[in-house]
């Protein structure tokens, strides 16, 4: 009898410990820490309805040579869905008129539309090769499409906190899960109070630093939305390429059929 | 060799008082100072050990063969290559054959797409291309439009169901890109896997041999492939390297063996041959020790050095040795010396200065490493001039210091010296004369081969015929697949794109008749990757019709190329659409048969291409063709410095324009006749044997000078014309056979290399030098003695010297 008041009396003690022990250690899971920052990121990033920008990229090579493409990019969140993308082209001239439309999903394939003004024809695109450059640029884009926070694509991992230009942020390491990605790993700088991404390092498939990514000039917009205004890639070839976003609308009543397939011909 | 006696003929020679004319100040000097020149001379031979030591130890690549190494900074050819790599990338294409029983069988392609994998993982190597990784631009049967792999299995074990072989042979066939360059249409036997690597042409360390063995290792792992062939510059570079490294070791190791076993037999003694191999030494380890000092990489040229200098540094040493202990029969070696290099240091400075003379014309030469041959072995040699004249004097009294022999002697004679010549006198006269000269006409038959020498470079023929890099070579020509890509580049003015106004129809008429020129296997071009994809968005019909598009047409088809992730068009179009190139692959060329084709190109542009159209041709096999030109100009240019000498030097020398004219000719013939022979037997001049002319005349003056020397000495000292010429013939006549057997020795192992430029060059200045001995030792004193005296000969100062009886 004596034997088990003692052993309910041990449960009754030990087992508020043993709770209280679990409870404290799961946020210190590094994966778990991970993930949670993302969910943050993107939990932040969305709700926007929809958007528009005009974006300037300016291809600075090492040698000194400079190229300039301007574009206008749309895009509309579909709830659980990802995103709707148009880009339209207005320069240069050779490729004017000329719009890609993706349909970035979360966990699918994505599938991606393009429209040729000077063959008046719109024909799908496999999505074979995320790899390739962007225009020519320091961007690919599997770059310009993970810009869109998508968590299943990645796996996390929470590696430490540290200060940024003076912002306190927490540096994650995300591991794509998708194929064919040309990164091994990508580090990523989120700031801690915003819970917006100032900087991603991209390590190549021999897990050696290729680019890295700069976001700055951060803008509050009236739907809560932080956009950065410059993005800096810069390649470790001394190659390096600014997107400058301008002209920021959200909501301005984009619906679905504006990113439809005989939309691109519009 | 014994101390015999001299004959008792008039050419015993009596002791005499050398005059003050006969007496070496510089020795002298030297004498009373010895310890500081030793010290001073050990200082010297140490660090240069230390700086050799630190530079083996250190990170810098010992040898280095790359492409930049033989140009100079500002070469032009140099200059528009560098810019071609900036544009394109720093990369080369490697072709590899595969031989196989069918290269549409499953087991082939799945081990295919393995070594293609594999080979993607090498270290320099950037990007593959064989049938199972090959894109192609399609639009399948929902009218998608993709750029994929037409191998179909998605993973490198799967094997191909008989209709999915099908569907793929299908395809391969279809697209017109990939026939002669992955595959044959006459031959399912043969497959190329292109594989572009680094090409980092300034970067001295052997990565292309590690990457060509890391391929070699990965095809060996399949039995599906029956054997494999490699050709490309990477192949070329990496046997050049293997090939030097070997030579430094054998090199080394045969020349200093040589030296020492062929010293002794000829010195016949331990201390003669150690003051011979002190003066060795120094001089190949002093110019050693100045490129370790500046880390400055070996290459195919300068990895001659050391044997070059082992050989070339023994000849003044000889002499002094040899009229050092002529002179020790009458007097104390002390004095012996003084007089020995008394008598023979102008002989010995000329010939010094001869030799280096001959090598510094090689630095003229812009064929860089050509250059620095040339430079550091005149350093040697004017180090062996130096330690000869200093140190030896030193050695040889400190050495032979026994008892001293009673002057006035009346016979006898120094070992080695005197011992043999005087038996080729009785050759020399009568009817052998005839004999003589008419060999030596016989052998003038070899100038009919001169009008035949020319420059050419090929390198398929520079390594053995049972050597990897020959035997690829040959096969893949055999297979009729290209091996040898050239590349054109086309600039297209500023404020313009290659799709400017009509500039892309007239590239395709370009393209078109590079096309017809006969060597040109196929063609790669932006113009095919664009109609690929026309072809897939706007569906398969007249393939021509790109020729009439307009400039959005083709900027928004390559904007789709680059959408569904053709990064092909890199390798032939810059970003900024005003610089493309076009690849020509052709069989291996010779520099000539490529300036004959680059020359069809230039016509094909001016036919096809607007004018204000650049146009380059480069590639690494073009830019070492274009060594032509400077390894031809090397070689004019160092026989006409030299000659030049020779015409001053001879006369003034000799204090006779006939002697100086007759020693000239002498010189000159073994070189003519050499260039005749290479004419005959269809030797080039290439990078190594383009040496010849500056160092085979350096070579061989040495006997001529001495010889006339002696000859003219005599005669000043009272002899008759033909005493004095027997006398030079008996009396250096063993100096002359000892130098030319080491000369000839020496060179005649740098025959022994696996590069065939220099066992060319050794084989060729060996002959010289041989034929140097045969013209200096028998037909020289023939001609002298049928010549007779110069008219106005000047008496040396050398009252009481030598004398004829």
């Amino acid at each position: 009898m004596k034997s088990i008041r003692v052993a309910l009396l041990t449960v009754l003690v030990a087992w508020p410990a043993f709770l209280a022990a679990t409870t404290l250690t799961a946020g210190d899971d590094p994966v778990s820490q991970g993930r949670e920052i993302f969910a943050e990121v993107a939990a932040r990033n969305s709700g926007y309805g929809d958007q528009q920008a005009s974006v300037t990229m300016q291809l600075r090579r090492k040698s000194g040579a400079t190229t300039t493409r301007v574009m206008n990019i749309a895009t509309l969140e579909v709830a659980n869905d990802g995103a709707r993308t148009i880009v339209s082209f207005n320069n240069p001239l050779d490729v004017k008129g000329t719009a890609v439309l993706t349909y970035t999903h979360s966990a699918a394939d994505d599938e991606q539309w393009i429209y040729l003004p000077a063959f008046k024809r719109v024909k799908q695109i496999a999505d074979a090769n995320k790899t390739t450059s962007f225009m020519g640029s320091e961007f690919t884009y599997e770059d310009l499409n993970s810009l869109n926070i998508q968590l299943p694509k990645f796996d996390y991992r929470f590696l430490r906190t540290e200060e940024l230009d003076g912002a306190p942020c927490q540096v994650v390491e995300r591991v794509p899960r998708y194929a064919r990605s040309a990164y091994k790993r990508q580090v990523v700088w989120v700031d801690r109070e915003r819970s917006i991404v100032l900087k991603i390092e991209y390590y190549d498939t021999k897990d050696v630093l290729a680019k890295t990514l700069s976001l700055t000039k951060f803008r509050k917009y009236p739907s809560s939305q932080w956009r950065a205004d410059e993005m800096s890639m810069v390649s470790v070839s001394g190659d390096a390429t600014l997107l400058t976003w301008r002209d920021f609308k959200f909501k301005s009543g984009l619906a679905l059929n504006d990113f439809s397939v005989s939309a691109l011909k519009r | 060799m014994t101390d015999q006696p001299l004959p008792a003929d008039n050419l015993s020679v009596r002791a005499a008082e050398p005059t003050s004319g006969e007496r070496s100040r510089l020795v002298e000097r030297c004498l009373r100072h010895k310890t500081s020149l030793l010290a001073i001379w050990i200082g010297v031979t140490v660090l240069s050990f230390v700086a050799i030591g630190w530079h083996l130890r250190g990170n810098h690549p010992l040898i280095d063969n790359s492409v930049g190494i033989w140009f100079m900074d500002d070469d032009p050819d140099l200059r528009a290559y560098d810019k071609f790599q900036t544009e394109f990338g720093e990369k080369e294409w490697t072709v590899l054959l595969l031989h196989t029983r069918s290269i549409y069988d499953a087991g082939f392609l799945r081990d295919l797409a393995a070594v293609t994998d594999r080979l993607a993982r090498v270290e320099h190597v950037a990007k593959v291309l064989s049938l199972t990784n090959v894109r192609d631009s399609r639009s399948d049967g929902d009218g998608v439009v993709e750029y994929t792999r037409l191998y179909p299995a998605t993973d490198s074990a799967d094997v191909l169901t008989a209709t999915e072989l099908e569907e793929f042979k299908a395809r391969v066939r279809a697209n017109p890109i990939l026939v002669n360059s992955l595959y044959r249409e006459s031959d399912d036997t043969t497959t190329v896997v292109l594989f572009k690597n680094d090409n980092l042409i300034h970067e001295g360390s052997p990565y292309r041999i590690h990457l060509v063995d890391a391929v070699n290792e990965i095809l060996g792992q399949y039995p599906s492939i029956a054997r494999h062939s490699m050709a490309g510059s990477t192949v070329i570079n990496a046997e050049l390297n293997r090939a030097s490294q070997r030579d430094v070791i054998v090199f080394y190791v045969l020349v200093s063996l040589f030296i020492g076993a062929g010293g002794y037999l000829l010195l016949r003694n331990i201390k003669d041959l150690f003051v011979l191999l002190v003066v060795v030494t120094t001089s190949a380890i002093v110019p050693m020790g100045v490129i370790a000092l500046f880390a400055i990489p070996y290459n195919m040229v300068t990895v001659m050095l050391p044997p070059f200098l082992i050989t070339l540094s023994v000849c003044d040493v000889i002499h002094v040795v040899n009229w050092f202990h002529y002179e020790r029969m009458f007097r104390p070696a002390t004095e012996a010396v003084i007089v020995a290099v008394g008598k023979i240091w102008t002989a010995c400075l000329s010939t010094s200065a001869i030799t280096i003379v001959g090598l510094l014309s090689l630095v003229a030469s812009t064929v860089h490493p050509i250059s620095q041959l040339g430079a550091f072995a005149a350093l040697g040699i004017f180090v062996a001039w130096l330690v000869t004249m200093t140190l030896v004097p030193i050695l040889l009294t400190m050495i032979w210091n026994g008892p001293e022999r009673s002057a006035g002697t009346a016979s006898g004679t120094a070992k080695g010296f005197g011992t043999y010549g005087h038996r080729l006198l009785p050759y020399l006269s009568g009817r052998y004369r005839l004999l003589w000269l008419g060999a030596a006409a016989a052998m003038l038959y070899t100038v009919a081969g001169l009008s035949r020498v020319e420059v050419d470079t090929d390198y398929t023929k520079f390594f053995g015929r049972g050597t990897s890099v020959t035997q690829s070579y040959s096969d893949i020509q055999q297979s009729g697949f290209g091996q040898n890509p050239v590349s054109i580049v086309l600039r297209y003015p500023e404020g313009t794109t290659f799709a400017t106004g009509d500039y892309f129809r007239r590239l395709i008429e370009f393209e078109k008749a590079v096309g017809d020129i006969p060597v040109v296997v196929k063609l790669l071009s932006l113009t095919q990757i664009v109609g690929r994809i026309d072809m897939a968005f706007n569906g398969d019909h007249d393939a021509g019709r790109i020729a009439g598009y307009s400039e959005q047409q083709l900027s928004q088809l390559l904007f789709l190329g680059e959408l569904s992730g053709n990064d092909d068009v890199d390798d032939f179009l810059v970003g900024d659409k005003r610089t493309l190139q076009v690849m020509a692959l052709t069989p291996y060329m010779s520099s000539k048969q490529l300036g004959e084709f680059k020359q069809q190109i230039r016509d094909a542009a001016s036919r096809t291409l607007p004018h204000d159209v650049g146009v380059d041709i480069t590639g690494t096999a073009v830019l070492w063709a274009n060594m032509d030109e400077q390894i031809s100009h090397t070689e004019v240019s160092s026989i006409w410095i030299i000659t030049s000498v020779f015409l001053v030097v001879m006369p003034v020398m000799f204090r006779s324009f006939k002697l100086g004219t007759v020693g000239f000719v002498i010189n000159a013939l073994p070189l003519v006749i050499v260039f005749g022979l290479m004419g005959l037997l269809d030797v080039k001049i290439n990078m190594a044997t383009a040496l010849i002319g500056g160092v085979a005349i350096g070579a061989t003056a040495d006997s001529t000078l001495f010889f006339i020397n002696a000859v003219r000495r005599g005669f000043s000292a009272g002899m008759s014309w033909q005493d004095a010429v027997d006398h030079g013939v008996a009396t250096v006549g063993d100096g002359i056979v000892m130098t030319s057997l080491v000369l000839a020795g020496g060179f005649a192992c740098l025959a022994t290399s696996s590069f065939l430029p220099t066992a060319q060059f050794g084989a060729l200045v060996t002959a010289a030098v041989l034929l140097s001995l045969f013209l200096d030792i028998i037909i020289n004193p023939i001609i002298l003695g049928l010549v007779g005296p110069p008219a106005d000969p000047i008496a040396l100062p050398v009252a009481g010297g030598e004398e004829a009886l």
